[in-house]
């Protein structure tokens, strides 16, 4: 019982190592004293990795819907394209094709539209996975919110650095790109 | 409307439906309303009373206090909780990978020839398999996920309010012995 309880919070898709590093480090910032700040310490760092998950997720999730968003987009709502298998092929080729990129663009710019709307569309094929992954989020945002004001309450001295460093752990992990905004950030460089 | 003998013949019934009588029977009983089991602290739970009294007597160390140490025991049955609450988050997110089947969404998938280029391409450019896997089995847990964040706050509220406690009780200076 006592291992499975106490075990390290990880998927097995994920790296025991990682996270392990993530929880020295608040340990090397925190230096707790004693239990109670062992175990905030360590419930900082499984937030923040649940946080990172979370944000994994919701990525993919919009990443997967750029290949409807692009059928919906282009064929049911702005009739550009025929419906049928060729179609579907020929916007699959959109992911790897410069020349389909640009075609479509082309077809959105009729419509004042760019590549953003993409985006856009992927959103709005999910909403129901995106609204719960936001409620998960929130409810993270929340307790680590409350249990460091908890915390401060008698180590007054860490509530600034736990701040700067749940901003640094979200800046530091590379957390992928939807697809279209990857696409255009690319550009841009 | 009832006639009184139809209330008689119903009284008389339940007098032959009276439940389990087996201690086994009551036992399996008790459980008829239980659906996930989050909801019922540990600390009613044996397998988690010397846990709970082990954390506890780290929490409080020497402290000879009966608040004090009540304080902590309510901190480490918190602290366990949550344990419990994220091992059940993981638990619905593997169980969603290995045993739930693929919704319509996602399940026109790679039948013969592969996924299509689009979302092959989709899988490459994450930064493996593992983490488009790991985004599906995320996905369909997340109902359960929703559930399970509710009871984790309430376990986290408990433990925060059991630390305030802890300390206040041991900040609070001790009526000298003797004394009127």
């Amino acid at each position: 019982m006592r291992r499975v309880i106490r075990s390290i919070p990880v998927l097995s898709t994920e790296s025991e190592a990682r996270f392990d590093a993530l929880r020295s480090s608040f340990r090397n910032d925190i230096k707790p004293r004693d239990t109670i700040d062992r175990m905030y310490c360590d419930d900082f760092a499984a937030l923040d990795w649940e946080k990172m998950r979370l944000r994994r997720a919701m990525v993919a999730t919009l990443n997967f819907e750029v290949r409807n968003a692009l059928y919906e987009l282009l064929v049911e709502k702005l009739s550009e394209l025929e419906r049928g298998q060729e179609t579907v092929e020929y916007l699959d080729r959109w992911f790897v094709e410069e020349e389909v990129k640009r075609e479509v663009s082309e077809m959105l710019a009729k419509y004042n539209l760019d590549e953003s709307v993409i985006e856009a569309e992927a959103f709005r094929q999910c909403p129901r996975e995106l609204e719960q992954i936001e409620y998960l989020l929130a409810g993270i945002e929340s307790r680590r919110g409350k249990a460091l004001y908890n915390f401060t309450f008698y180590r007054r001295d860490l509530a600034p650095l736990l701040r700067s460093k749940a901003i640094e752990v979200m800046q530091n992990d590379n957390i992928p790109q939807i697809e279209s905004k990857r696409e255009s950030s690319r550009g841009a460089e | 409307m009832t006639s009184e003998r139809q209330i008689a013949a119903n009284r008389r019934n339940a007098q032959k439906s009276t439940g389990p009588r087996s201690r086994s029977g009551k036992r399996r009983a008790a459980r008829n309303s239980r659906k996930h089991g989050l909801a019922a602290p540990i600390s009613g739970q044996t397998e988690y009373a010397s846990l709970i009294d082990k954390l506890a007597s780290k929490i409080s160390g020497k402290i000879a206090d009966p608040g004090i140490r009540e304080c902590a025991r309510l901190i480490a049955s918190a602290q366990l909780e949550l344990d419990r609450f994220r091992h059940v988050q993981i638990g619905s997110i593997e169980c969603g990978r290995m045993f739930e089947p693929n919704d319509e969404q996602h399940d026109e998938g790679p039948p013969e020839g592969g996924h299509a280029i689009g979302v092959d391409f989709v899988i490459k450019r994450s930064r493996s398999f593992r983490e488009v896997d790991e985004a599906e089995a995320v996905r369909r847990a997340l109902p359960k996920l929703t559930k399970i964040v509710r009871y984790e706050r309430r376990a986290a509220k408990k433990r925060d309010d059991a630390v305030r406690c802890f300390f206040a009780a041991a900040a609070m200076p001790k009526p000298a012995k003797g004394g009127r």
